[in-house]
């Protein structure tokens, strides 16, 4: 075989397929991740033969010292419960474990993978009070409490009412890093990059090279693999944000006022509750309500919840429009 | 054993050896090596599913991994990973219950020991019994199956028109050696084509219309 015969072999065959840059980032960091775990268990297998050894010479002390050291593995931390589950949700502890498939009120535990499939959304409650919502087709790892990886498909944040500090959780992903400052975003891996969504508040990008944007609300970040951001504008309600009450987490209305369901009726929507007429905040506050949410999502729990009252709820755009019966 | 085999052996060696060391090189160069020709084994097996072919590749070498410190070296590294993912891939669809495995020509179970070991010739003329673009994806096939960077060097001398210095840049050896590696990475590339196809470059290239 010459030159020549290989060159034109070669070109007739053409090239190999090159994986897409981004599988091969995604697939490079989580590979990388899953060595240091590998690298870090033999350390520890080392360490504990080490006192094994010891404890052959120096039987007594040793005993101690080898129970010591296997109970040393530290406990995973609790990250937050799985508030609400629609079709399989599950969960692994790491490339080489089963799935299992997770219920509402299971414990997510760092050093876990989520996955949704086809058919499967989910909410998670974490920490303060943030509220975390997962898209069908999508996997999470979450690292540590304050860190978490979106792998494949798009979550939704929810930082809570008021809140106006960085928050602590930052998401990883492919082409960079988020953090939120008060606020509700919705974070979508594309093929092409990522696509984050800011609803509400201020949010923090942090691309692989080191570059800082800040999305606001109502706008939208696309960030390419190769580092170019294009922006845009997103409504704060409507159907792209739909999919988010799928999984919203049954509220328990007992001693909640009114005015406290609207407020979480609103931020579910994406919407500003106006009050209208001679309504005022006292009128509202004054209406306790009752039961439960379960099997409702929020704009039918916002109907069911206003005709026990004297009150009716219209939405109208971006607002939540709150009036007498009948005046609205 | 023939000079190629040899210094992948020594080669496979060295890489788990710092791979289990902790060795960011070792890590480099085992992704490197590894990560594009398993990701091309794996998505003709699943159908062509980017999504399902990052999964089964990331499982893939996360066990493959795990079990170096258990790699005999029987076979070739690479041999030994495509079991692991064929497995995988199998596990996937079971997974997912999707039936409709995906059978390729190379896993056809004659072919494949071809492709495995690149040593007994075939006794079907697979060149006449198959069509252009099954013909021209094997001898991508081979390519991937060639140990450790003879693949890359060749398309980088043959398609990119790379000179041997730039080759031995991109591979972090001297230009010497890249040389020789080319010198080898022709005779392996050889022995496989005549392995999987029993027939020379220039009858296959002739097959594919070159």
């Amino acid at each position: 075989m010459n030159d020549q015969d290989l060159e034109r072999l070669l070109k007739s065959a053409g090239p190999r397929e090159r994986p897409p840059a981004g599988v091969e980032r995604a697939v490079r960091a989580e590979l990388h991740a899953e060595w240091q775990a590998m690298l870090h268990e033999r350390r520890g297998r080392r360490n504990r033969r080490g006192a094994f050894a010891l404890a052959a010479s120096l039987a007594v002390a040793a005993v101690g010292a080898w129970i010591a050291g296997t109970q040393t593995a530290a406990t995973p931390a609790a990250i937050g419960t799985l508030a609400a589950a629609v079709g399989d949700v599950r969960e692994r502890s790491g490339w080489l474990a089963g799935w299992r498939a997770m219920e509402n009120g299971d414990v997510v535990v760092a050093g876990r993978t989520l996955e949704t499939a086809a058919d499967g959304r989910a909410a998670i409650a974490l920490a303060g009070g943030v509220s975390l919502r997962i898209d069908r087709g999508t996997r999470i790892a979450f690292i540590e409490p304050s860190r978490l990886r979106l792998e494949r498909g798009a979550l939704y944040l929810d930082s809570g009412a008021g809140q106006q500090q960085p928050g602590r959780l930052v998401v990883e992903t492919p082409a960079g890093s988020v953090r939120h400052v008060g606020t509700q975003y919705e974070l979508r891996l594309l093929d092409a990059g990522m696509q984050l969504r800011v609803r509400e508040g201020r949010v923090e990008f942090r691309s692989a090279a080191g570059l800082v944007e800040q999305g606001h609300g109502g706008e939208q970040l696309v960030v390419f693999g190769d580092g170019r951001v294009e922006r845009g504008a997103t409504p704060r309600s409507g159907p792209s944000w739909a999919w988010i009450t799928d999984a919203t987490p049954a509220l328990d209305l007992e001693g909640m006022n009114l005015a406290r369901f609207l407020a979480w009726a609103g931020r579910e929507l994406g919407r500003d509750v106006e009050l209208s007429g001679a309504v005022t905040e006292a009128d509202l506050a004054a209406v306790m309500v009752h039961g439960s949410t379960a099997g409702l999502a929020p704009a039918e729990a916002l109907q069911a919840v206003l005709e026990t009252t004297r009150f009716q709820a219209a939405l109208d755009g971006d607002r939540i429009l709150v009036g007498l019966r009948d005046s609205i | 054993m023939e000079p190629g085999v040899q210094l992948t052996m020594t080669g496979d060696q060295q890489l788990i050896q710092g791979m289990l060391a902790g060795d960011e090189r070792a890590f480099e160069a085992f992704f490197n090596a590894y990560f594009a020709r398993v990701y091309r084994f794996a998505l003709p097996r699943l159908n062509g599913d980017v999504e399902a072919a990052k999964d089964v590749v990331q499982s893939t070498l996360a066990k493959a991994m795990r079990g170096l410190a258990g790699f005999r070296g029987d076979s070739g590294l690479f041999t030994w990973i495509c079991r692991i993912c064929r497995n995988e891939v199998v596990e996937h669809l079971r997974a997912r219950n999707r039936g409709g495995k995906v059978v390729l020509i190379d896993d056809h179970a004659s072919l494949r020991a071809a492709v495995e070991s690149i040593e007994a010739p075939e006794e079907f003329d697979l060149v006449k019994s198959h069509g252009r673009e099954e013909t021209a994806r094997l001898v991508r096939v081979v390519l991937d199956r060639l140990p450790a960077n003879y693949g890359d060097a060749l398309e980088w001398k043959y398609l990119e028109g790379d000179t041997v210095e730039s080759i031995g840049r991109r591979l972090g050896i001297g230009t010497v050696a890249a040389q020789s590696l080319l010198a080898r990475a022709r005779i392996a590339f050889r022995e496989g084509l005549e392995a999987v196809f029993g027939a020379e470059a220039a009858d296959i290239a002739s097959t594919l219309g070159a």
